[in-house]
């Protein structure tokens, strides 16, 4: 008799749901998690320990990725990431990275889900339509609102989704000085700023407070239970119903299959390194898309040779980012008239707009229509060490130092106030861009670490161009001084997703439609690996809703 | 949020300084002793950082930050990967060796100029600049960090800049208390 009915590797965005919904139902639960249980008291804002010395994540030489960039040769470079320091960890701790989310929340379009079919085929792009599409996902989105605590502001808009429900369950946040230049500017010009959605409440809701506006949120945990992390929004009921256990500190590293390949039991090493076993008769993988095609990779068997559920060699591929660049303008204060330099100064409130008038886009550049993206407004963001470290470099890559240091830390500090774009678009699914087991490198504990391969399709940056452009003329708009942007072509490791594709062919995909595995009645994945296409929005909002979407199906089985 | 990585993150890689380049630094500056006795060492710590972070009227001073305090303790650090932490204190010996070379006296006996000049030659050097960025980066530290990690006194560094670090504060050791292996 297994221990469990149902056990969640991870207790992120994809596994918070299964674990509320199956523990509210009486089902008995265990979640596995690698990093700590922290609470809101253990939360501070703290620039030093959370940005420069990478609290909550593990040490690089302990647990490395290895990355592969395309060499000057054509062939490929491999490097471990202690060496390079590009960190591909976004937070372990049970709730996984939401707690270190700025909430953002954005759903997905109808035509995302239709990428192939609506905008045809990309030479070298592996871009294949969702088997479900936004209308069968929809009331997921809207039970997220509810259960995950959204707030926002939903208004007639040319290029809002639909929802079933008129209005988000709470206000918007607080929101900045610059919110309302932005909707003065761009209707004026004939855009169409949105106000975007927040995973936080604007106000204490039973146990949950309400936001506390210090500004820190992205890359902070949140001290008071606003933010809609997966721990303060879901895990915190579903212990409360007596039927979910979360182990902390639980690193699973295989899961085991029987002879007939069903999964019967995950390992995992638990807080003093010992290694310890526990059954269930449902298994639900929720790692972060690289770690999931890891332990599928790593859970080999006489009946799964070449990794579970990777019989047709799909683990891994279709590995999906986002495709980004970044701009940024300055608003000198001294410019700003004197009873608004307060308001502008703060970094409390929220901006909370975007522009999609370009997630379609139809313009000379682009041979046809082409699919565009998000360009969402932020306030550049308080951590004082990350800007200041920046600070030291000017414009041509020169150290700076003495009295020119000290000059621009006063004027980046005190003059002025920034505000960034963010631009969302679709990273293209190719064969370039996988994951694998590392032939030679391991974890401190002897296991194979990831090898993920980073090629980018170059039709990325076409439209990330094309949006950063349109994003500069956005900033001047709005009155920015000094307006600059970046298109990059390296991923962004917090907007992971693909890896095994959910589809109805067995042979393309390694999901069925309900996220459960083609070759292993009782696996199911709810992160964000099952993505074929991940849209031009950040993905959490999606991922919670399929997570509530697939918590049905298993329900159903056990 | 689109990660923009923080602090020392990637820079390493983007300055094309390489893993072997922290276990045998500076190889292009010449050679240079294996250890300063550790008074010579600090004074030269101060010295180099009383140039990178000079006294100026209505700013703090590296006294203020606690500055070469924040760096032995950070030297001590054993969340800072140990190579870099013997690469920190390998620029040190090798800043006084190379002044030596160059002008017959230690860094700590040169004028302005020409610590400036000394500085900015090492900066050419591919490992010399990541080192002196990783220099500047715990000054910045020193300055704008908790002052619960030692520098900062008093959130001097806060007050100059008119930041708000945002609350809750971090008490004393809580960081120390987070796994490291989590």
């Amino acid at each position: 008799m297994p221990e469990f009915d149902v056990c969640i590797v991870g207790s992120g965005a994809g596994a918070a749901p299964i674990a509320a919904t199956l523990a509210a139902a009486g089902r008995r639960v265990v979640v596995l998690e690698k990093g700590p249980w922290l609470h809101e008291g253990d939360f501070f804002k703290d620039d030093r320990a959370l940005g420069a010395r990478r609290a909550y994540k593990p040490r690089l030489r302990d647990e490395p990725h290895v990355l592969e960039d395309r060499a000057e040769d054509g062939g490929w470079q491999a490097t471990p990431t202690w060496q390079s320091e590009r960190d591909f960890w976004n937070g372990s701790a049970v709730g996984g990275a939401t707690n270190f989310m700025s909430g953002m929340f954005h759903r997905m379009k109808p035509q995302d889900f239709k990428l192939r079919s609506i905008y045809g085929p990309i030479a070298d792009a592996t871009i294949a339509d969702w088997p479900i599409d936004y209308d069968e996902l929809e009331p997921y989105y809207a039970l997220v609102e509810q259960e995950v605590g959204v707030s926002g502001r939903a208004i007639a808009h040319p290029h809002a989704e639909p929802r079933s429900t008129p209005d988000f369950p709470f206000p918007p946040t607080t929101e900045h000085l610059f919110a309302r230049r932005i909707d003065d500017a761009f209707s004026r010009a004939g855009l169409h700023p949105l106000p975007v959605a927040r995973a936080i409440l604007p106000a204490t809701v039973g146990e949950r407070g309400g936001c506390s506006y210090s500004g820190y949120c992205g890359g902070y945990g949140c001290a008071t239970g606003a933010k809609g992390s997966a721990r303060a929004a879901l895990l915190t009921r579903a212990v409360a119903t007596g039927c979910c256990e979360i182990r902390p500190r639980a690193h699973v590293f295989r899961l085991v299959s029987d002879a007939s390949g069903r999964a019967i039991a995950a390992e995992y090493r638990d807080a003093v390194g010992g290694t310890r076993r526990v059954t269930a008769k449902v298994f639900v993988l929720a790692c972060q898309a690289i770690e999931t095609c890891r332990l599928l990779l790593l859970s080999h068997s006489p009946r799964h040779p070449r990794g579970l559920a990777n019989g047709s060699d799909q683990v891994g591929r279709n590995l999906l980012f986002s495709a980004t660049a970044l701009g940024a303008g300055d608003f000198p204060l001294a410019e700003a008239p004197q009873a608004e330099r307060g308001a502008l100064a703060a970094y409390g409130p929220f901006v909370n707009r975007a522009l999609q008038d370009w997630y379609h886009i139809e313009d000379p550049a682009f041979d046809g229509p082409a699919k565009g993206g998000t360009l969402e407004f932020v306030l550049q963001h308080p951590n004082a060490l990350a800007r200041a470290s920046t600070l030291k470099w000017d414009e041509n890559g020169r150290l700076l130092w003495g009295r020119e240091l000290k000059a621009r830390l006063e004027r980046e500090f005190t003059g002025m106030r920034r505000l960034n774009f963010e631009v969302f678009a679709d990273w293209l699914p190719h064969a370039d861009c996988h994951v694998r087991l590392d032939p030679a490198v391991t974890d401190r504990w002897g296991v194979p670490v990831a090898r993920v391969r980073l090629g980018f399709h170059p039709h990325n940056a076409r439209v990330t161009a094309f949006l950063a452009a349109r994003g500069e003329e956005a900033l001047r708009l709005v009155g920015a001084g000094n307006v600059r942007s970046r298109v990059y072509d390296s991923p962004p490791p917090n907007l992971v997703a693909g890896g095994c594709r959910f589809g109805t062919d067995p042979s393309t995909s390694v999901l069925d439609p309900q996220c459960r595995a083609h070759e292993v009645d009782n696996l199911f994945i709810s992160d964000a690996s099952f993505m074929p296409t991940g849209g031009s929005v950040p993905y959490t909002w999606t991922v919670y809703a399929n997570a509530f979407r697939v918590a049905r199906q298993v329900l159903a089985t056990v | 949020m689109v990660a923009i990585r923080t602090s020392i993150s990637r820079r390493r890689w983007l300055l094309g300084a390489t893993a072997a380049a922290l276990s045998l630094p500076f190889a292009a500056l010449g050679a240079a002793p294996a250890a300063l006795a550790p008074p010579l060492f600090w004074r030269t710590v101060r010295a180099l950082h009383e140039h990178l972070f000079p006294p100026l009227p209505g700013t703090p001073s590296v006294a203020d930050i606690n500055a070469t305090a924040y760096l032995s303790a950070v030297l001590l650090d054993p969340r800072i990967d140990a190579a870099e932490r013997e690469f920190l204190s390998r620029g040190v010996i090798l800043l006084d060796a190379y002044a030596r070379r160059r002008h017959d006296r230690p860094f700590t006996a040169l004028a302005e100029d020409e610590r400036e000049a000394v500085l900015r030659r090492i900066e050419e050097n591919p490992d010399g600049r990541y080192w002196l960025s990783l220099i500047v980066h715990y000054l910045l530290e020193a300055l704008l960090a908790d002052p619960v990690y030692g520098g900062n006194r008093d959130g001097i560094g806060w007050r100059w800049l008119a930041h708000d670090p945002g609350t809750p504060r971090p008490p004393r050791g809580w960081y120390e208390a987070v796994p490291e292996d989590a």
